[in-house]
């Protein structure tokens, strides 16, 4: 099993939309997928045309079984065969809360996850420094960086770098797997500029970029991944991002 | 001046960057130029050239699936049967030499 973090302290850099695209994608290729929504917004389950539900306050806090919080993603006419999801809501703030008072313990995913038994495990974080990012670095065995190609993306990135490292110390095995860059838009001198910074610095842990595609907000809109609204060029980015992971696989 | 964030953390990305996952030895997975994946058979002229443009020449299995299955919702009169019969068994020829 593969434990991805899919997390930038940036918002709006397209962490939702990668986490739901890459699950899906991982889907549609015979993977067995659960889908963490550790954000509080809770649109993991907004993207996936799915009601938001409380199911990560009720695994961490109320210490309810996996059976009880994993909710299938199926809707009709889609095959979302394999692509499990553990929604989250605004309670998921409140579950941090908790954490913390309880003392925090930063394995505290890892344990609650402990009997998935899924091909992947792919976490949605939310933008902000925060215990339950810092507990799904700690999970994960690869983070992916969205980073939107702007000044404010790149600093946010740093932020989850910085993190990473530091929770390396903490006897956590994740690796950066990729910084995927997002609103890619060729037309424009920042993000060719941003672009080269990235690549300058991170060298070919910066993946291709994804486009600005108005298709991805449609998406959110109606409830369906990329692979369900339409075939586009956001379709093969997207599923270039998919067999890249694949592609680590071992 | 443009300020670049990343320099502010080179220590760290050093670190980070010499620890980074391997790929595995890829096989070739993907048809090239001069093989015929099987769903040309399967979709009329038209779409399997739109396909093409869409996917440039990879990776083609996932673009695949998704063009057919949308093709196949609305041109087939079983649509979702004829889904349900085909990703079960790969849709596209590889070679795996």
């Amino acid at each position: 099993m593969i434990t991805i973090v899919i997390a930038n302290q940036k918002g709006g850099v397209g962490k939702t939309t990668t986490a739901v695209t890459l699950a899906h994608g991982l889907a549609l290729q015979g993977k067995g997928v659960l889908l963490v929504d550790l954000d509080p917004q809770g649109q993991v389950s907004t993207f996936l045309g799915l009601p938001q539900e409380s199911g990560v306050f009720d695994l961490l806090v109320t210490r309810q079984p996996l059976a009880a919080v994993i909710r299938s993603t199926a809707i009709p006419d889609h095959d979302r065969n394999g692509l499990l999801v553990i929604p989250g809501n605004s309670r998921t703030a409140t579950a941090q809360i908790v954490l913390a008072a309880e003392g925090f313990k930063l394995d505290c995913l890892a344990r609650a996850l402990g009997a998935v038994r899924t091909d992947y495990i792919i976490f949605d974080t939310s933008p902000s420094v925060g215990l339950l990012q810092e507990a799904a670095l700690y999970a994960a065995d690869w983070l992916i960086a969205p980073c939107a190609v702007d000044y404010a993306a790149t600093e946010g990135l740093t932020g989850v770098l910085t993190t990473l490292q530091a929770v390396k110390e903490q006897a956590s095995n994740c690796q950066l797997l990729a910084v995927l860059p997002t609103f890619y838009d060729e037309l424009t001198r920042e993000s060719a500029t941003t672009l080269r910074q990235l690549t300058y610095s991170l060298g070919d842990a910066v993946w291709e970029p994804i486009h600005r595609a108005t298709i991805l907000r449609e998406c959110a809109a109606e409830g369906l991944t990329v692979f369900e609204k339409a075939p586009c060029r956001a379709t093969q980015e997207y599923a270039v991002v998919v067999e890249k992971v694949l592609s680590y696989e071992t | 001046m443009r300020r670049d964030p990343m320099q502010t953390i080179t220590d760290e990305i050093s670190a980070i960057l010499a620890d980074r996952p391997t790929p595995r030895p890829r096989r070739k997975r993907y048809p090239s130029d001069d093989e015929t994946p099987a769903i040309a058979t399967r979709l009329p002229h038209a779409d399997y050239e739109r396909l093409k443009a869409l996917a440039g020449s990879r990776p083609l299995a996932l673009v695949v699936r998704v063009i057919l299955q949308d093709w196949l919702r609305k041109h087939h009169a079983d649509g979702d049967a004829e889904i349900a019969r085909l990703v079960t068994r790969p849709i596209i020829t590889r070679n795996n030499s």
